[in-house]
């Protein structure tokens, strides 16, 4: 309970001090936030399809894509938030600096990349930062809760979240991987090159390697490995895991466009192929927050 | 759990002070929410108006050129390409054809990637002899669906 003494230590300074330094607390977080915006969404601010996505995507899936996020870092907020006894208020807020950074981070680097111009309309450059803003604002919320403060803190948290609160983690995991790929040609490309026969072994292969992680996180946690069976994880968090990512991915597909006037055999095969870095990063997700 | 949130409510009782059980929200992070806040609001605020009075229609491509410039190995002429329309073209192709009469002289032509609604882009077509001794003309011959 070194978070509690931190506390105690922090309400007996006098007020204006702490003022000062919760202020330098929070510009460090916001440091942090910018650096975990930039890692996480790099890999799409240099992502050509992902700019494109900014003026191909209809502005209703846009506002949509828009309206979405703000419950899914609400969501992240409260299960991986790193403050303890915060208010929903505090978490309003770190919802609304995770986007504010990401929305800088995504103009100032695009503009950089010479993709944002003076002679393009205000509905593309709109677009392609709003479309950005999505990994950008998930990744600032990653740095501030994970990176640094009391990781002590987040230890005995993870252990008490609800079963819906590890499936929204894993949702958000998967979510996050497959932003990275999911706009590419590749994806589409992919899903042509492959036989169904192919296409359920790597559906298979997500299933297991999904359930490898999970399983060796029960058992890194020590604690739930005792309480439930391998059967009993498998129905809970495997499967039920993987319709999560499958669901996820068929989402994001519909966002980027890629279920327009798409077969429903070529759909649910990309979405197959989509599932598989979406599974790891659900499991990833699991063990890492 | 129990435990920080019993300590945390003893401390703020103690400071009688409202601000103190929030003490890891400053103002300054509270200022920096609002501009979030308020960036997210513009952009979807924008989105939805865009969507409200600019329904999905085909795209309308204008060409729009000047006066061929004489270079080395030619003649360019410089021209923007407009999308009235409201979607997206992709690989629009722009032609450029220099007639006399019904007689076709010279052709010229320039694929634009993407060219998104409401945007311009700008382009080349190279003519080796020099367009305003002929009749020019510039268009968009075809384009797809992103």
């Amino acid at each position: 309970m070194a978070a509690s003494d931190s506390i105690q230590r922090a309400e007996r300074r006098p007020p204006t001090d702490k003022a000062t330094g919760s202020n330098n607390q929070f510009l460090r977080g916001i440091a942090r936030a910018f650096a975990g915006s930039l890692i996480f969404s790099l890999p799409m601010l240099m992502t050509m399809e992902m700019w494109w996505m900014g003026f191909t995507m209809s502005a209703w899936r846009i506002a949509i894509l828009l309206v979405v996020t703000v419950p899914l870092l609400l969501g992240l907020s409260l299960f991986a938030g790193f403050r303890s006894a915060r208010s929903i208020c505090d978490n309003i807020a770190d919802v609304f600096v995770a986007i504010f950074v990401a929305v800088i981070a995504a103009i100032v680097t695009l503009w950089l990349f010479g993709v944002l111009e003076a002679s393009m309309s205000l509905r593309e450059v709109v677009g392609k930062v709003a479309v950005q803003m999505v990994p950008g604002s998930i990744g600032a919320m990653l740095a501030r809760s994970q990176l640094g403060e009391s990781s002590a803190e987040d230890e005995a948290g993870s252990g008490e979240e609800p079963y819906w609160g590890e499936l929204f983690i894993m949702a958000v995991g998967a979510i996050f991987l497959s932003f990275n790929v999911a706009p590419t040609e590749e994806m589409v490309l992919i899903a042509y090159k492959m036989s169904v026969w192919q296409e359920l072994c790597l559906a298979l292969l997500s299933l297991l390697l999904m359930h490898a992680f999970v399983y060796s996180s029960n058992f890194k946690g020590g604690s739930s490995m005792g309480e439930e069976g391998f059967i009993r994880i498998f129905l809970r968090y495997s499967i039920v895991g993987y319709v999560t990512v499958i669901v996820v991915s068929m989402a994001i597909l519909w966002f980027f466009g890629r279920a327009d006037g798409t077969g429903m055999e070529e759909f649910l095969s990309a979405s197959i192929v989509l599932a598989f870095p979406g599974s790891i990063g659900a499991a990833a997700a699991r063990l890492v927050l | 759990m129990a435990k920080k949130k019993t300590i945390t409510q003893t401390g703020a009782d103690k400071n009688k002070d409202p601000e103190a059980s929030q003490q890891s929200t400053p103002a300054i992070e509270w200022a920096v929410a609002a501009l979030g806040a308020i960036l997210l609001v513009a952009m979807l605020g924008y989105m939805v108006f865009f969507g409200l009075s600019r329904p999905e229609s085909p795209p309308q491509i204008l060409v729009t050129y000047g006066d061929a410039r004489q270079e080395p190995g030619g003649y360019a002429l410089e021209f923007t390409a407009s999308n009235k329309g409201g979607s997206t073209a992709s690989q629009a192709l722009i032609k450029g054809v220099l007639k006399r009469g019904s007689e076709t002289v010279e052709e010229a032509e320039v694929t634009i990637d993407y060219i998104p609604q409401t945007s311009d882009r700008k382009g080349t077509l190279t003519f080796k002899q020099d367009p305003s001794h002929f009749e020019l003309k510039v268009g968009v011959a075809g384009f797809a669906d992103p």
